[in-house]
């Protein structure tokens, strides 16, 4: 029972709502899985999928879901139905007209060799923002052991921590990280790692300290890599460079340029960023296994982490609320590194 | 009269000590070496202070023997001090326009302040692979050298593998000088 309280806190928390109106319980509403395989014997999975993750979550929160079908009879009113994809941008009206505080979709794509490849969505209409998982694994015969496994990880996310790792970061690994702290204090959180027989890479090691505090580093909270993203939702309709009657050439130039620059930072910025990551990787001569972005508070005594893979430009770990002084925060960070996702990955 | 005065001088100056001492005891000693600093390696020394303090951090690893290349003129600078891309970030605050519009703009702000880091990283590994090919370089030295009641720092860097090999944080002593910190310092990193 206090388990489920706690979750039930942990998801309020997740939504944004202050617990004095906890009495309304939050709207989980979910789209379609969609089938990319472009086989139809797979179709009957599309609504299955949304249906299973629906009743499992109903079973561990005080929520109410609405299931694909529920979702596009709401739609109907509104003379639309429920897609099997959709941009980002599309979400917050979609979860206005559903009334949900939380929208889930995907896709799936069965894999060779019995393994299945799912893609999730996880809209919340509060904060704006999105988190996409890419989770591979054995497509199980009994069909709720693949569902617990999703769940799972939707619950770690949903949790206080905000937990999302893929695999375990080894001892001997060269890692790279990038944190608003410095000098002395930038030794004492390395530390912890060298002792652990990380390799800990010279970056942002080298110069004797940025000035980064803890309102920039939030910045780096938002990820977006190509399998894992975790970012604020934008609406690239809205965005206008206006051009009239009374426009020269000197303005049209200097809209183009605004206009490439929305694109390049926002509209294909993964692109862009992605770009910047291998040259990263490629200086540093392949080595740098993974850059780690660690932001701490102004206290030094609360951390959050985004963790990225540099070979294959993956978002591999996300966790908030670590809490503790430098040393223990570094030492809890290893221990998990270690540990890697709390079950076992499949085979 | 002159007693109390006289005894309120050092009750005053006995609790200064105690403060003093216990805000440096809370400083920890703490070090790490995976590899030491070979003799007559070819180094390259950042410290940020006056030139004539400069002068005797260098004058000490030249006399221990070490080939100091002659680095740290013009790049002890703060990522601020050059470009401020904060500037960058209040300029989109000011957009009046639509919430939608507003807030894109402010992720693509917000993105190239991301990448800003990230190249401003990038370019720093590529001048140290320059520093080793062409000036044949092979380590890296960083130094902040404080004063009592503050930590002294350093951290070795080795080039040919961009790793951490060496680190000590050193709580400045009260009668410690640049050249006793240096002397720690150097032999702390050199494995004596």
């Amino acid at each position: 029972m206090r388990y489920l309280v706690k979750i039930s806190i942990a998801l309020l928390l997740f939504l944004s709502i202050p617990i004095v109106d906890a009495e309304a319980a939050p709207t989980m509403a979910f789209g379609y899985l969609a089938n990319n395989s472009g086989d139809d014997n797979f179709d009957y999975l599309e609504t299955i999928f949304p249906n299973s993750f629906a009743n499992s979550l109903k079973n561990i929160f005080d929520i109410n879901v609405v299931k694909p079908i529920g979702v596009n009879k709401i739609l109907k009113k509104y003379k639309m139905k429920l897609e099997k994809k959709y941009e980002p941008f599309e979400l917050p009206e979609l979860a206005e007209k559903t009334n949900a505080d939380l929208f889930i979709y995907g896709n799936f794509t069965p894999l060779p060799d019995g393994r299945i490849k799912i893609l999730l969505h996880l809209y919340s209409e509060r904060s704006k923002r999105l988190f996409t998982f890419t989770n591979v694994g054995r497509m199980e015969t009994e069909i709720f052991r693949l569902v617990d496994r999703i769940t799972d990880i939707l619950l770690n996310f949903m949790d206080t921590k905000r937990f999302y790792m893929t695999q375990p970061i080894v001892p001997s690994s060269q890692i790279g990280f990038f944190t608003n702290l410095k000098s002395e204090d930038l030794n004492e959180f390395y530390i912890p790692f060298l002792n652990s027989k990380y390799r800990v890479s010279s970056f942002q090691a080298n110069t004797l300290g940025d000035d980064i505090d803890e309102d920039n580093i939030q910045i780096f909270k938002s990820i977006s890599t190509r399998d894992n993203s975790y970012d604020t939702i934008t609406d690239k309709r809205k965005v206008k460079f206006l051009t009239g009657t009374w426009t020269g050439e000197r303005y049209i130039k200097d809209v183009k340029a605004a206009r490439k620059l929305f694109q390049k930072h926002d509209l294909y910025y993964q692109k862009t960023k992605n770009a910047v990551l291998h040259r990263l990787y490629k200086t540093y001569k392949g080595r740098m296994d993974y850059l780690i972005v660690v932001g701490f508070n102004s206290r030094h005594t609360n951390a959050w982490i985004r963790c990225i893979d540099l070979k294959n430009k993956n978002l591999i770990w996300m966790e908030s609320n670590i809490t503790g002084d430098i040393t223990e925060i570094a030492l809890k960070m290893i221990d998990r590194m270690k540990k890697g996702t709390d079950k076992k990955p499949d085979k | 009269m002159k007693r109390i005065v006289s005894y309120g001088l050092i009750v005053s100056l006995i609790s200064l000590f105690i403060i003093s001492s216990l805000s440096c005891a809370s400083k920890k000693n703490i070090k790490f070496s995976k590899k030491k600093l070979p003799a007559r390696s070819n180094v390259a020394i950042i410290y940020d202070g006056e030139n004539n303090l400069k002068n005797v951090v260098l004058v000490k690893f030249l006399s221990k023997g070490y080939n100091v290349r002659a680095f740290n003129s013009a790049d002890l600078y703060r990522l601020s001090d050059v470009f401020d891309i904060k500037d960058m970030k209040k300029i989109s605050y000011g957009l009046s326009a639509d919430e939608g519009a507003i807030l894109s703009m402010q992720k693509s702000f917000s993105n190239i302040y991301k990448l800003h880091f990230y190249n401003y990283e990038i370019n720093k590994a590529e001048l140290l692979t320059e520093l080793k090919n062409k000036w044949k370089v092979n380590y890296l030295v960083i130094l902040d050298l404080k004063d009592w009641t503050h930590t002294s720092w350093g951290r070795l860097i080795d080039l040919d593998s961009f790793e951490i090999m060496w680190i000590e944080n050193y709580p400045t002593k009260y009668n410690d000088n640049i050249e006793t910190i240096l002397d720690h310092l150097i032999g702390s990193m050199a494995g004596k």
